[in-house]
């Protein structure tokens, strides 16, 4: 039995029924970091002897026969190094937080806390999130483990490529608009964008405050549904979570008949921009879903071609609000100091508080964190107001009202993830636009706050390799209604036996 | 094509922004945000006039706590003191302001 690929499911069986241990499980992942991470690339920093000591405490627990029903207990995971950690190194991958250590943890690193989670360590995606393929990183670029010419996607690229390559058992990550569920498809696992406040965001490296959303990335449909169901609920640390009932989604996902559910194709999403590959065999997956009972239903959502374009405006303007606290004097890195370890060697170069924030946000930031701020702080500034960032915040109106009338008539709609399989790295560092492009079928439901689920359907060659690349679906569903998406991923899921393991055939 | 974005709005946004830019960059963005605002434009074309804008996905609104506050943990201050690059007797240093 090779513990690292095992889901979280199996694992804690096993641990439950003491096939094996924690501490083992913890050290067949941290073995599998170690032989193939140098490849890969998914860890900024990772933290073994934490990981160690947390398995050890599980076994303990598990031992005393504690928590019987916790199946998050003692089961290695990674975590995007923009969710805060206390007193773990927390980048963002980012270059002006490359020293900084948080007093506090994010609140769902509080509820694992409390689950007993392994963190096996931080993992790289673009900096401060801003991106689709983790070639943004400050740090360094993740390899898809399909084919390590390729993007993973992103920006969650290092929770999918850890998945992916069974480094981990499952990664929490965030999605913005879209970087949970595009890096999903592009490594061939499930990646779960919940609801806009079903998770607290309380600890997150803010980028779209409006749209950001703790993500969920595991091998299979049941390990996200019950991860979700430990990471839900209202919090008071962040206003805009909800206190919407958290369902049991492992309970409801153990009636497994879809028939009669109603699923919405919208044409909007069948472009001619639109992989052949990709667009058969999400096609010949929605017929599966017919099988087995679901009636399928063609409807329009008419602003999709808008959503990107929105999606452009209202993000940078709240990246330039987000990003102002990082100025060079209170998260580490200045340009106050010449040496990159703080307190040491201090040298009078930069003269007033003005040049101390010029310089360390100058060096501190990359190109797309700098792009973006100026695009944001344009966007908002005077005169030009109305022009954008309100006319995108009506837009967006319209966006949410697509989905409101498509839900009167159908219970999901189901897409492709993404237009295309993984693309090769560096192709696209010429055009920034182009890469904003790779949102086309995701930011829209970002925008609505909606769910949405990205599971594996499939296959396919990209024209520029040999090697067969995941293809991803993506399934949207109503405000807090995860539960229905979760079901229809799942009846696909159980019904195609080859894909839910495609992490096997790694 | 005259770029929608001018090196010297770029200029000016970037000190709005307090960041430091090198002529490189200049150059770049004001072509690059150029590109991305002529993408944008067409978000002019939609008749949003009897449209609200959207405050909040979900539509929670008002959500309000009592303004108090609270004490932080000694050990859990030290933290935030250690990454101040200047600190003096736990507060932060910052070069002079005019």
């Amino acid at each position: 039995m090779v513990l690292n690929k095992l889901t979280i499911a199996q694992a804690s069986e096993g641990l439950r029924n003491k096939t094996f241990s924690s501490v083992e499980l913890t050290k067949a992942c941290l073995s599998e970091i170690k032989k193939t991470d140098d490849k890969i690339k998914s860890f900024i920093t990772i933290t073994e002897n934490y990981a160690l000591l947390q398995a050890e405490k599980a076994d303990q627990k598990i031992k005393n026969g504690d928590e019987k029903n916790n199946l998050l207990l003692g089961i290695p995971c990674s975590i995007k190094d923009v969710i805060l950690t206390k007193n773990i190194l927390t980048t963002a991958a980012s270059n002006i937080l490359k020293n900084y250590i948080p007093p506090y943890d994010a609140t769902l690193i509080l509820k694992l806390k409390k689950q007993g989670m392994v963190m096996l360590g931080k993992v790289n995606c673009d900096a401060f999130a801003h991106g689709a393929s983790t070639e943004n990183s400050d740090f360094f670029t993740t390899h898809n483990p399909w084919d390590l010419e390729r993007v993973p996607g992103g920006s969650s690229g290092g929770s999918a490529s850890s998945v992916a390559s069974n480094q981990c058992l499952y990664s929490i990550g965030t999605d913005t608009g879209g970087s949970i569920r595009q890096p999903a498809a592009f490594c061939g696992v499930v990646g779960l964008k919940p609801t806009y406040g079903r998770i607290s965001r309380s600890g997150l490296i803010s980028m779209t405050s409006s749209t950001d959303c703790p993500s969920i990335m595991a091998k299979n449909v049941s390990d996200t549904a019950l991860i979700l169901k430990e990471l839900a609920g209202k919090d008071k640390l962040d206003a805009t979570s909800s206190g919407q009932k958290v369902d049991d989604y492992s309970e409801f996902l153990k009636n497994e008949n879809i028939k009669g559910l109603k699923i919405g194709v919208p044409k909007e999403y069948f472009i001619k921009e639109l992989n052949s590959d990709i667009k058969n065999a999400v096609q010949n997956a929605i017929k599966k879903l017919e099988k087995l009972g679901a009636e399928i239903i063609e409807i329009s959502l008419p602003h999709t071609k808008y959503a990107v374009p929105t999606y452009y405006i209202i993000t940078p303007s709240e990246v330039s609000s987000n990003l102002a606290r990082f100025d060079g004097i209170k998260y580490g890195y200045s340009e106050v100091c010449k040496v990159e370890s703080y307190k040491v060697h201090k040298v009078d170069e930069v003269k007033s508080l003005e040049e101390v924030y010029l310089e360390s946000r100058a060096n501190g930031f990359g190109s797309e964190a700098k792009r973006r701020i100026i695009l944001g702080t344009y966007a908002l500034s005077s005169g030009y107001y109305d022009a954008y960032y309100l006319q995108a915040q009506k837009v967006r109106t319209l966006i949410k009202k697509d989905f409101d009338d498509a839900f009167q008539k159908v219970d999901v709609i189901i897409t492709p993830t993404s237009p295309n399989v993984a693309f090769k790295i560096g192709e696209h560092n010429d055009n920034p636009l182009e890469l904003y492009l790779e949102d086309i079928f995701l930011s829209a439901a970002s925008l609505a706050g909606v769910p949405a689920i990205s599971i594996p359907c499939g296959f396919a060659k990209p024209k520029d390799g040999k090697i067969e690349m995941p293809i991803g679906m993506q399934i949207i569903g109503k405000h807090f209604d995860e539960k229905t998406i979760l079901k229809i991923a799942k009846a696909y899921e159980r019904n195609i036996n080859n894909i839910n393991l495609c992490i096997q055939k790694k | 094509m005259q770029n929608k974005i001018s090196l010297q709005k770029v200029e000016y946004i970037a000190e709005l922004a307090r960041i430091g830019l090198t002529k490189e960059e200049k150059e770049r963005f004001s072509e690059e945000l150029s590109d991305i605002l002529e993408y944008i434009e067409q978000l002019k074309e939609i008749d949003t006039k009897n449209i609200e804008p959207v405050s909040q996905a979900t539509g929670l609104v008002n959500v309000v706590r009592e303004d108090v506050a609270k004490d932080f943990d000694k050990n859990d201050r030290e933290i935030i003191i250690a990454g101040f690059p200047e600190e003096r007797d736990g507060f932060v240093k910052v070069k002079q302001v005019m």
